[in-house]
């Protein structure tokens, strides 16, 4: 089975390259971060800098575990799913569903060394740059020696390789699982259930969201760096908890907009709406980072800014510690959301090239390229409203209980301006790639696009 | 009757003419022809069947014929319009309301249902559904209970009466139907083939089918048979037995002018 999955990633570079890109990213961003624990850690490094260089490393690293997990999870999940034929053939010839496992398990692993093993070099100069900036900026004394050593190595490599290997797992047990005759069926129509595992912790991860909410004007009001962070866990535990649910997400939202949109979309937003209702696991896929996106990046930055009100108005004391906390902020959203931005990138594309038979029977029957790209362009429409919407939830989860303790005012007094840009990159990025994806899909002839895929 | 043979001439109210349509794959290195000059005309509803050895050109032929390849030369006809192989927006409008089409593989949409997949040949065009003709359409190729299933919820022959029921439902001037029993068992074939003979008796349809299965052509009111991209031969009324024995014959000869070739 190793050597049939060695000979697949050959044949399919494309959708291995997914995986490899989430994989690299996620393991250069965790081992560039957790080399500040190690650098703090060391020999010589005043309390304060200690403090400084460890909070940075532990801020990052659970927004960075949790996103790299996510989209590690959700990129092998729907490259396995696209396979669901050549697996239903494997076991056809034979194969029992340990040694499918195995095959998936085989390939993940290959691709998952590979790269987190390149991302090592590359993490290393992050590292060292995020260090040099951190100097000369003055929060960090002067001739700090940087450090790259157990902690940056064990998470950048520990937490890529596990997230890879349950993911793997998970997904390479369901494939096995379905009957040879369930998987060539359902590969056609791709209509899961969530099961009840998911959505009780979906509801679970929503309540400890809710609870962190409650906390922070409550019980840890006035605890300085305490009471952001708590706020900004609201955040993250709400995305997750709205991720999670996200397929039931898109069939509310699908059935609401869905009256509007065929109002004036016709056919096209007629078929959008069939495709969401029915296979809305696949295509909640690429809610989850735009959730993270949105929910991080808007939470975020009006938590910073609610901050520096409070400082400006004198009702708070800035500190050295405001500071390390205001440029870590940056640097979180910043580099979070360059890789939310690309899983999802990854992700759409992915799933859109994956429908080109799809696309190929529609316009067999009749549909023109651009009913295709329309079918495509609403279904986005459903789907980034759905992200938005649910993306705000979870930033507002920290943004209004912080506000709340500094200010006693649940709204921040803060232009839209922010919330506008974080809208618009969601918007622009996810268009771009369904829509560019599709339109490549569409340069082929309806019966190559047929017999490509099959 | 067959009014093919006589080089494309045009005859009023033809359903489908090619005249000399040939189609040339490769332009970079050594080029395949696989139709070569062909010449064809039926008439409104005729129940006609492509047959030849593999590789004879029969699925260049319909294609071609139908739209969905472009011919490197000659002119293909749908009641008596040109088709005009220009961008793709185009050739879509063109074939909507005039083809229809039943595949080997029945390309149903998976996330729509029965009737969903039914009437969207209609609604991309615009046109609202007739209803009469959807529940007339649907009776007849028994459905009627199956109407909010999803294609995955069917057994391989009721896909393939979905797929027809849409060929039929936009009432088009000919229906391409290629290898349509190809994935199917003897029962289920024997019932597709039923439907297209009434398709043509009852609805006066025009249907074109490839197949290789001799049973199948025989439903057929003329067979064609293609050989190295050219028409040789045709049979009206035919019977399995015959055009089996035609069949074997093409093959062998087939079989000898290649090794003439070669030697």
């Amino acid at each position: 089975m190793f050597r049939l999955a060695l000979s697949s990633l050959r044949l399919r570079k494309g959708s291995f390259a997914a995986t490899f890109l989430n994989v690299f990213l996620g393991a250069t961003i965790l081992m560039a971060f957790s080399s500040l624990f190690d650098t703090g850690t060391a020999d010589g490094v005043s309390a304060q800098d200690k403090k400084t260089l460890t909070t940075m490393c532990y801020v990052v690293d659970g927004w960075g575990v949790l996103i790299v997990a996510f989209g590690i999870a959700a990129t092998l999940n729907l490259t396995v799913r696209q396979r669901s034929n050549e697996i239903a053939l494997l076991k056809s010839a034979g194969a029992v569903p340990g040694q499918i496992t195995r095959m998936i398990i085989g390939e993940t692993a290959v691709v998952t060394l590979l790269a987190a093993v390149l991302a090592v070099p590359v993490g290393y100069l992050a590292g060292n740059a995020v260090v040099e900036t951190l100097v000369s900026n003055h929060q960090v004394a002067k001739g700090t020696d940087y450090e790259f050593g157990l902690m940056a190595l064990s998470m950048g490599l520990g937490v890529t390789f596990l997230a890879a290997a349950i993911a793997a797992y998970v997904t390479g047990r369901r494939a096995s699982t379905v009957s040879t005759r369930e998987a060539l069926v359902t590969s056609a129509a791709g209509t899961t259930k969530m099961t009840k595992k998911r959505i009780g912790f979906g509801i679970f991860f929503l309540l400890l969201g809710t609870d962190a909410g409650v906390l922070v004007p409550t019980v840890l009001k006035d605890r300085g760096y305490l009471t952001m962070s708590i706020a900004g866990e609201a955040c993250i535990h709400v995305s997750i908890g709205l991720a999670l649910l996200s397929p039931i997400l898109l069939r509310i939202a699908s059935a609401l907009v869905g009256g509007v949109v065929r109002g004036f979309g016709g056919t096209p937003a007629y078929l959008a709406q069939a495709n969401i209702r029915q296979r809305s696991g696949r295509m909640a896929g690429v809610l989850m980072p735009i959730i993270l996106f949105v929910g991080m990046a808007a939470g975020s930055l009006y938590m910073q800014v609610i901050q520096n009100d409070a400082v400006s108005s004198g009702r708070l004391v800035r500190s050295q510690d405001d500071k390390n906390v205001e440029t870590l902020n940056f640097v979180i959203v910043s580099t979070i959301a360059v890789f939310a931005a690309i899983v999802l990138i990854n992700l759409a594309v992915t799933a859109t090239v994956y429908r080109r038979r799809e696309f190929g029977q529609q316009r067999l029957i009749g549909s023109t390229p651009g009913q295709v790209v329309r079918t495509v362009t609403f279904e986005s429409v459903i789907t980034v409203v759905t992200g938005l919407v649910a993306g705000t939830v979870a930033a507002l989860a920290s943004i209004i209980p912080f506000s709340l303790a500094l200010s006693d005012e649940a709204i921040p007094d803060a232009g839209p301006q922010i919330y506008l840009v974080v809208v618009a990159i969601v918007v622009v990025l996810t268009f771009a790639a369904n829509i560019g994806a599709t339109r490549k899909t569409l340069r082929e002839r309806p019966l190559e696009a047929l017999a490509a895929a099959i | 009757m067959n009014r093919a043979g006589a080089h494309g001439r045009p005859v009023a109210g033809d359903v489908l003419r090619l005249a000399s349509v040939s189609k040339v794959y490769g332009t970079t290195g050594v080029p395949v022809t696989a139709l070569k000059s062909v010449n064809l005309s039926l008439a409104p509803g005729t129940f006609t069947a492509i047959m030849g050895p593999s590789g004879s050109g029969k699925s260049t032929l319909l294609h071609c014929a139908s739209g969905l390849d472009q011919p490197s030369s000659g002119e293909v006809y749908i009641a008596g319009q040109q088709m005009t192989f220009g961008n793709e927006t185009e050739l879509t409008r063109f074939r909507r309301g005039r083809i229809g089409f039943v595949f080997q593989q029945f390309n149903l949409l998976p996330s729509l249902t029965v009737r969903q997949n039914i009437t969207l040949p209609s609604r991309l065009e615009g046109k609202r559904v007739d209803r009469q003709r959807l529940e007339a359409v649907v009776e007849r190729v028994d459905l009627l209970h199956r109407l909010d299933h999803h294609p995955a919820q069917l057994s391989g022959g009721e896909q393939q009466r979905v797929a027809i029921a849409r060929a039929l439902v936009s009432n088009p001037k000919i229906i391409f139907a290629d290898e349509p029993t190809g994935a199917l068992d003897t029962h289920r074939a024997a019932e597709v083939l039923d439907l297209f003979d009434q398709a043509v008796r009852e609805f006066g349809q025009t249907v074109i089918m490839v197949t290789h299965d001799p049973i199948a052509a025989s439903h057929a009111d003329l067979v064609l048979f293609l050989v190295d991209g050219q028409i040789v031969d045709e049979m009206a009324r035919p019977n399995p037995a015959t055009v089996a024995e035609e069949m074997a014959r093409l093959g062998e000869e087939v079989a000898r002018r290649h090794a003439r070739s070669e030697s």
